[in-house]
């Protein structure tokens, strides 16, 4: 059964939703085309939960044909609300099932080899990865490397949980099979595609 | 509804056909008059309402069945503005409108949430939905009669052989 969502306290989109979502699907390619780069979106407003870099990327790139699925502390009335008005996008709680993953700081992450990692032949429907953290400029050093830059690039992001990186090293250690991760923290995004091979610095 | 309370149930009914009433007013109503209703009660205009959703256009598949039971096909596409919007207290009003007219949908979003308030629904009603009311009525009167006029009454005559000869 469907039930109808409150809207009234559902945050604003857009304010321009051509506009925006064309600049903003800008800046997405610029931040996957270009690893480690960190670009702002210009977004104003967001659910209770995301921020304001998430909340972007939600507008742009979430429609109706785009399962999403939440990590626990987002699966809330606002945020669901927020995703069905805007976006008309389906909730799943299927890792697999979802072409988009959000997942917030501090909460419980599936694994990641849960998630879908596309197919041989459509790798392209693999589960895009929008994770919350802390900062995009501090934390440990992790070293990237791969196509989009000519030298390795460093990266410090802070609020990632204990094993991320691990798992992100087996989550794409059979290319082309793999997961695209988007870094979110306030405004900020970061992009980090399944092309790209990372090493933690030592002694970091 | 996590409570299933049938008095509940059937109050939030009765709302919820009420305000199917007037939304359906608002979306069938002429997008001048509505226009110029809106223009002609100021008082309105003060109050704040924050767009959270531009009226944005949009195609709608419409689906039918023939003789309703038979296969469900699509009919056609229709252009369709949609609009949302909400009074400081929470109140928010939404409308879906036929055609391309993005102030008729952001106007009848309006008055959608301000016949849902307590303060404003009485004057609301008064000020729009009975003059689109009256006009409706009026405009499908008046088609009824042109209607009417052209009605061809078929009757039979009986020939008489004889007259052909």
């Amino acid at each position: 059964m469907s039930t109808v969502p409150d809207l009234s306290t559902i945050p604003a989109g857009f304010d321009d939703p051509v506009l925006n979502s064309q600049s903003t699907f800008r800046l997405v390619l610029d931040a996957l085309s270009r690893p480690g780069r960190i670009s702002k979106l210009d977004v104003q407003a967001a659910p209770e939960g995301f921020n304001f870099a998430t909340a972007g990327l939600a507008l742009c790139l979430f429609d109706f044909n785009t399962p999403i699925f939440l990590s626990p502390l987002l699966r809330t009335e606002q945020v669901e609300s927020w995703i069905r008005f805007h976006c008309s996008a389906p909730i799943t709680t299927i890792p697999a099932e979802a072409d988009f993953a959000v997942l917030a700081k501090g909460d419980s992450w599936p694994n990641l080899m849960d998630f879908n990692r596309g197919s041989e032949k459509y790798p392209d429907v693999s589960t895009s990865l929008i994770l919350q953290v802390q900062s995009l400029d501090q934390g440990r050093t992790v070293t990237i490397s791969g196509p989009g830059n000519k030298a390795p690039v460093d990266l410090q992001i802070e609020g990632l949980p204990e094993h991320f990186w691990a798992a992100r090293a087996d989550a794409v250690s059979d290319f082309q099979l793999g997961l695209d991760c988007f870094f979110t923290a306030e405004n900020a995004v970061l992009g980090l595609p399944r092309s790209n091979q990372h090493t933690l610095k030592a002694g970091a | 509804m996590s409570e299933l309370n049938p008095d509940a149930l059937s109050a939030q009914n009765d709302t919820n056909a009420a305000r199917a009433t007037w939304m359906k007013m608002l979306a069938e109503s002429d997008a001048v008059q509505i226009k110029q209703l809106w223009a002609s009660n100021p008082d309105f205009e003060s109050l704040e309402f924050e767009i959270f959703r531009r009226p944005e256009r949009g195609l709608v598949m419409v689906r039918a069945r023939a003789g309703s039971a038979g296969e469900r096909f699509n009919l056609g596409e229709m252009t369709v503005t949609r609009c949302a919007v909400r009074l400081k207290d929470g109140t928010t009003g939404v409308s879906y409108i036929s055609g391309r007219d993005v102030d008729h949908a952001l106007i009848a979003a309006k008055i959608d949430a301000l016949m849902q308030t307590d303060d404003h629904s009485a004057a609301a009603e008064v000020s729009f939905v009975e003059p689109l009311v009256e006009a409706r009525r009026a405009k499908l009167q008046n088609r009824a009669e042109k209607i009417s006029a052209t009605k061809v009454n078929f009757f039979t005559m009986v020939r008489n052989r004889e007259d052909k000869k």
